[in-house]
């Protein structure tokens, strides 16, 4: 049933074409070119104190350093910073330098490399979501039926005309 | 997620990384002593998978030295 419902949230079919040609970062030629002017900008964004504790804190949360990388980098793609041929071939090494910082601060982190499985959200997580959202709706809804009975029940004619009980 | 290709690319390069550690040769003296520079080295340093290494390397040495005090 599930699949059955609409994604809303998805991209519109040529959505990608609204944009005027070269008018996105993506769309003209890369900041660095080279693997190695990419890696030093990357180095020095990481090297700040206030990345170094964002990352810690992402990191403490159990977040594995294989997403928090791809992203970094895929950020770094939609920013026009570099192409995606090199934001691949910087991945390991900007992984490498997250390693270093979570070494350095002391905080136990998860690759993501040693079970790949483990870096998707659980069912079983899903369905106590998916519960505890339902259970919220639920009471919800159960409140406003009694608040709109008391409502009507409440009501009662007034004025000259009113019948009386 | 299953399609990030962090953990792939992670490990190639990892698996790979001893391999390009340029072995220490003594120098040698004399009129027989091989002259031979780069032209066996089975990387190619100007290759951006091997510059990727080559930082990943010296990263690692860091971060070994950090683990080991």
């Amino acid at each position: 049933m599930d699949s059955m419902q609409p994604l809303h949230d998805a991209p519109i079919p040529g959505m990608s074409l609204t944009a005027e040609l070269g008018g996105r970062p993506w769309q003209s030629p890369p900041q660095y070119t080279t693997v190695d002017e990419a890696i030093d900008y990357y180095i020095q964004r990481m090297s700040t104190e206030e990345f170094s504790q964002q990352l810690e804190s992402i990191l403490e949360l159990g977040i594995p350093v294989t997403t928090v990388a791809n992203t970094v980098q895929l950020a770094g793609v939609m920013d026009g910073k570099h192409s995606v041929d090199v934001g691949m071939l910087v991945m390991p090494v900007i992984m490498e330098v997250m390693m270093l910082i979570g070494d350095a601060a002391d905080v136990k982190y998860n690759t993501g490399l040693d079970n790949p499985e483990k870096d998707l959200t659980s069912d079983a997580v899903l369905a106590k979501i998916k519960n505890e959202l339902k259970n919220k709706k639920d009471k919800k809804e159960s409140t406003n039926e009694v608040k709109e009975e008391e409502v009507l029940s409440e009501e009662e004619p007034k004025g000259l005309m009113a019948r009386k009980k | 997620m299953i399609n990030n290709p962090a953990i792939m690319l992670y490990k190639q390069i990892d698996g790979n990384l001893g391999s390009i550690k340029q072995e220490v040769k003594k120098p040698t003296m004399g009129l027989l002593s091989s002259n031979k520079t780069s032209s066996n080295k089975k990387y190619d340093e100007n290759q951006p998978i091997v510059r990727a290494m080559k930082h990943m390397e010296v990263i690692r040495n860091q971060r070994e030295e950090l683990k080991n005090g």
